[in-house]
């Protein structure tokens, strides 16, 4: 039952602020903040005492389809759980300052507590039907968020967007849990964790054995696919970017979309069945790392890197689900966490200060000018590249050495990514922070409030590799199926460094006092197909105007007049037709109906004759 | 008991019919508290259905015509007191949104015959008054269509009628030829069932009758390709017309085939599942593709109600105890949410003049509680968790995916198209700047709201708690799903 408050609070939180507090700003944000607050307390006590949950209570039984709801706690649980609260928590007090002034404050916090609801819920869900449904809830909220300042026509179209194609992947997934309710006859992890042995020859068995065993693993995939943007569902990350950055930093960056990631962790034992499944998966994690990282090198808007750069770590994260060791792909996953959020409040702080200058040639100098800031995206920047001492270091260098265990062109693949990125964000510190001011906001940029650099410190704790090494998290970790992820030894790190240094370099070398993208005055063919994202933009678009919608044309051309209109409409005329010829039998003339009467007597009787 | 709440708005109807009040208001006040009677006694008799776990609650049966068989037979089992719930609820929204310009109280009237007739019809367990208290629909949906309805009402109140009448006549056909056929010489349905449980029909007379009751129902229930009254019916028809047809009136065909065709015919319903789950793919997937080409709102709303009939026909399709579950929770669960969007729809028609998606535009900042509900009833309607729609939608795929699994996998293709035309129309709609014809928008009265919030309640509540709406009978009730064997 006490495991029951970590969803309770941000539910009722998300009531009280939806129907009371829209108005009452200061309220709704302390409401939030404090259920936020509470939370992450009180998963903390939950985690640290390894507390049991309840029994869950039934929510539906019908002919065989039980669904309860039963709490997991075990270590993978507690992990998510105690990163989702605890970034949850800084990121509700950050945007307090950083929505300051916002007319739609009360609506704001209210959404932020659903999503916080919704995302617990997938965390601490102890079956395949509950997870489901927080992952609908956490789609609707990332909708809501995104489209939050809704007069704005591209946030509206971005919410849309992500919505959409969340939903493509949801078909999958939904599909796929079908399916092994079917094979399997209980949707609650435990139970699929006791009969996942057999779950081929069960599968053979059931109506659907057509189905291979990886085909269900890839259905199961697609939601994944969806959540957590892999290519090709990747398009909606980067304009989900329209959201306020707090929704940035917290859903596009540290829970949500790592919640694909998370269900592959969770069903790893699904996944494990089928190594052929576990091949597309790592395949598509690292291309979705390399191609994000190609075309962040072309962005210029500093919510935008941040968001390819997201992309890609998630493709890391899911490559090494498929190398097989899910356990590298949850470090990986907390670290990421800890240090993407951090990046992107410093953006956000960065926006802020300059009244909301997302172009990072307009900005500069900025490290002199706000240097809490800028040593905070230092710290996050050299997490996220794999520097030594700091967190992404472990956590990456752990996959990079899974894939030169395992499949060295993915390998390859890895190495190369790791250069690009740390390119892409040497690019983007050596433009916004160093050098001179390049526009007016930049050139009278102050650092903001202490509501907002709190937070920063506090992740940027987290983002120095001391606190990952015995750690609390390496603890839990371990209790993973499979242990800990394994130990990367010092010759490796330094191995691995190599990579960020020649990435950091290079920017640095490259992009030193430049005033415009160097890239665009070197190599403009380059940057125009890097920046053009290679076209899948458009290519969705097409796929929706160009063949959906004239599908639909043709399906009400079909309708109008072949349904409607020969069908309705010609009985309709058919009638008419039939009365018009019986009215002649009704002229009015006695005449005529003599006539028919003498007519029909000799035809009558002409007939008799004959027989 | 079940008789107070089938005279109850009948003779109210007549009381507004010929009471000399000119009053609008009062007309209003006297429709809205016998609804809201009929709510409460409603709710009554639907806990009562559910603690009877499988058969009939306040049943009472009194002879009339027993030569022909026929006689006054009420029961409330689990399905039919749910429905005549959603019938009461949703009457008393459409009381509450209904604003005739000119003859408010044989507006009202109107109305009252609807959900009486509804109720009637849900409550009945003889086949004479089932088809009966259905017919009392027919004719008010037609005056009020014709009287207060859209631009093109004439020809909208013809075809829906005209349409549903050839429909109601093929069931007549299909009914009187089961009865006859049967031999019992009696219209009771429960007689009925046990009757032809032991002497059951010959096949192909079964799958004959089976397939004449599945046009009647079809046509009633807007089975694709017997469809196209639906679109033009809904959106030239007044909000309380538009409300209780596709909250209360259409759920009839699919409670018939539930109730009547599958029981009793068997074997002739196996030859049929076949078509009927392709049939359910295909309304999902043609009216879910059309209702995406729509810009009025109301047809919009028209094809998508079309549409979602499809989870109704995989269910029966299927057969299963899941299924059947879900298609419980179903029937109540869209009835509620299309009332809601029709009340929003016909509210925007008559205060911005237009109920063009590419006229209105950015409403949300003029009309931010109408933006919510509408967004509440386009989560709803692709069965976004938190509303009924969900459970059923789920349990009706947990159902059907082992018996007809590529049916299955095109009907939740057609619940993303579903996604795909809501979300647009909210975009085009609510979101976005505000469109410069739209600057006099205002919101909605407290009157609207209470109707709209109600509707979204009761849909949120039985979200949240399946179980309460279903009860916790774990065997497959006779009365509220069919007992033909499952496919797995």
């Amino acid at each position: 039952m006490s495991h029951a408050f970590l969803l309770l609070l941000p539910l009722a939180s998300f009531a009280v602020c939806g129907l009371f507090l829209r108005r009452a700003h200061a309220r709704a944000a302390a409401v939030s903040t404090a259920s936020a607050l509470a939370g992450a307390a009180w998963a903390a006590w939950l985690a640290w005492t390894k507390a049991e949950p309840g029994a869950g209570a039934l929510w539906l039984d019908a002919g065989g389809f039980t669904v309860a709801f039963r709490m997991e706690w075990d270590a993978l649980a507690r992990l998510m759980t105690v990163v989702v609260t605890w970034v949850g928590a800084a990121i509700h007090v950050y945007s307090w300052g950083y929505m300051r002034g916002d007319p739609g404050i009360g609506r704001f916090y209210g959404f932020l507590s659903l999503f916080m609801f919704s995302m617990l819920g997938i965390v601490l869900a102890g079956n395949l039907v509950m997870m489901f449904l927080f992952w609908e809830l956490v789609g609707l909220s990332s909708y809501l968020l995104i489209g939050f300042w809704y007069e704005r026509a591209s946030a509206a179209d971005a919410g849309k967007k992500a919505f959409l194609v969340n939903k493509l992947g949801d078909f999958g997934f939904l599909l796929g849990i079908l399916v092994v309710w079917l094979a399997l006859g209980s949707v609650d992890f435990l139970d699929l964790q006791a009969r996942a042995p057999s779950f081929a020859e069960k599968l053979a068995a059931s109506p659907i054995g057509f189905l291979p065993l990886g085909g269900v693993a890839l259905l199961l995939f697609c939601g994944a696919v969806g959540k957590s943007a892999q290519f090709p569902l990747h398009v909606w990350l980067p304009d989900a970017m329209e959201g306020p950055t707090p929704v940035s930093a917290l859903i596009h960056a540290a829970t949500m979309v790592a919640a694909g990631v998370y269900m592959l962790c969770r069903l790893f034992f699904l996944f494990a069945l089928s190594p052929g499944a576990l091949e597309v998966i790592a395949w598509t994690g690292g291309v979705t790392a390399l191609l994000s990282a190609l075309w962040a090198v072309a962005q210029d808007d500093i919510k935008r890197i941040l968001a390819y750069s997201t992309l890609s770590q998630l493709g890391y994260m899911v490559m090494a689900v498929g190398l097989a060791s899910p356990q590298a792909a949850m470090f990986h996953l907390s670290t990421h966490a800890a240090f993407k959020a951090l990046l992107f409040l410093a953006a956000g702080s960065v926006i802020v200060a300059l009244h909301h200058e997302q172009d990072i040639w307009k900005m500069g100098g900025l490290g002199r000018r706000m240097r809490w800031t800028a040593g905070a995206f230092l710290v996050g920047m050299f997490a996220l590249c794999g520097v030594p001492f700091f967190a992404g270091a472990a956590s990456k260098d752990a996959i990079l050495l899974v894939a030169l265990r395992e499949n060295r062109a993915l390998f390859a693949l890895g190495a190369f990514t790791a250069v690009l990125t740390s390119f892409y964000m040497g690019r983007l510190f050596v433009a916004a922070f160093l050098g001179r001011a390049r526009g007016e906001s930049a050139a009278r940029a102050a650092e903001n409030g202490w509501v907002m650099r709190g937070p920063l410190l506090l992740l940027a704790a987290f983002s120095f590799a001391f606190a990952w090494r015995e750690g609390w998290a390496r603890a839990c970790l371990s209790t993973l199926a499979g242990g800990a992820p394994e130990h990367v030894p010092a010759a490796a790190h330094l191995f691995f460094f190599a990579l960020p240094f020649f990435g950091l370099f290079g920017a640095w070398a490259f992009y030193r006092g430049e005033e415009t993208d160097a890239l665009g005055r070197w190599f403009p063919a380059l940057r125009r197909l890097l920046a053009s994202k290679f076209r899948f933009d458009e290519l969705y678009l097409w796929l929706v105007h160009g063949v959906q919608d004239r599908f639909a044309a043709l399906l009400r051309g079909v309708d109008h007049w072949a349904i409607d209109g020969v069908g309705v409409k010609g009985l309709s005329l058919a009638a008419l037709c039939l009365g018009n010829v019986l009215r002649c039998f009704h002229s009015g003339s006695l005449q005529f109906y003599a006539f028919l009467l003498a007519a029909a007597a000799a035809a009558t009787l002409i007939f008799g004759v004959l027989r | 008991m079940l008789t107070i709440l089938i005279l109850l708005p009948l003779t109210a109807a007549i009381f507004l019919l010929i009471a000399p009040m000119r009053s609008a208001r009062l007309a209003r006040v006297v429709a809205g508290g016998v609804m809201g009677i009929e709510t409460l006694l409603a709710l009554a008799v639907a806990h009562g259905a559910l603690a009877a776990e499988g058969g009939l609650a306040f049943e009472a049966r009194t002879p009339w015509l027993a030569d022909l068989g026929i006689a006054w037979h009420l029961g409330a089992g689990r399905l039919g007191a749910l429905l005549v719930v959603l019938t009461a609820l949703v009457g008393f929204a459409g009381v509450l949104v209904a604003r005739p310009a000119e003859h408010a109280r044989f507006h009202h009237a109107l109305g009252l015959i609807i959900a009486g007739g509804m109720a009637g019809a849900f409550l009945a367990q003889d086949l004479f008054f089932l088809y009966v208290f259905h017919e009392f629909a027919l004719i008010p949906t037609f005056i009020l269509i014709w009287v207060w309805g859209g631009d093109r009402r004439r020809e909208a109140a013809t075809k829906i009628t005209l349409y549903l009448l050839a429909g109601s006549l093929v069931l007549l056909v299909g009914l009187l030829a089961l009865v006859l056929a049967s031999g019992a010489q009696t219209f009771d349905l429960p007689a009925l069932r046990a009757h032809l449980a032991e002497h059951p029909l010959p096949a192909e007379l079964q799958s004959l009758i089976f397939f004449l009751l599945l046009v009647g129902f079809g046509t009633l229930v807007s089975a694709v390709p017997l469809h196209t009254w639906a679109p033009i019916g809904y959106a030239e028809a007044p909000p309380l017309a538009a409300i209780l047809h596709a909250g209360a009136v259409k759920k009839f065909g699919l409670y018939g085939l539930a109730l009547i065709a599958f029981p009793l015919l068997p074997a002739g319903a196996a030859d049929w599942r076949g078509l009927l789950a392709w049939l359910a793919a295909a309304q999902l997937l043609y009216a879910g593709y059309l209702a995406l080409r729509q810009d009025d709102l109301r047809r919009m709303l028209a094809w998508a109600s079309v549409s979602h009939m499809g989870f109704g026909f995989l269910a029966l399709a299927a057969g299963t105890a899941a299924a059947m579950e879900g298609f419980t929770l179903f029937l109540f669960a869209h009835g509620l949410a299309a009332a809601a969007g029709f009340a929003l729809a016909g509210f925007c028609r008559q205060t911005l003049g237009t109920s063009s998606l590419s006229a209105m535009g950015g409403l949300a900042r003029r009309m931010p509680f109408a933006a919510t509900a509408f967004t509440m009833v386009a989560l709803a309607g692709f069965g976004v968790p938190g509303f009924a729609n969900f459970p059923a939608e789920l349990m009706i795929f947990a159902g059907s995916l082992g018996a007809w699994p590529w049916p299955t996998v095109l009907v939740l293709w057609g619940v993303v198209i579903s996604a795909v035309y809501f979300l647009r129309a909210v975009r085009q709609g609510f979101l976005g700047p505000l469109a410069p014809a739209m600057m006099q928008a205002t919101d909605l009265d407290w009157m609207r709201r209470l109707a709209i919030a109600l509707l979204l309640g009761v849909s949120l509540a039985a979200g949240f708690f399946p179980r309460a709406v279903l009860g916790s009978a774990r065997d497959a009730a006779p009365n509220a799903c069919c007992e033909h064997p499952p496919a797995r």
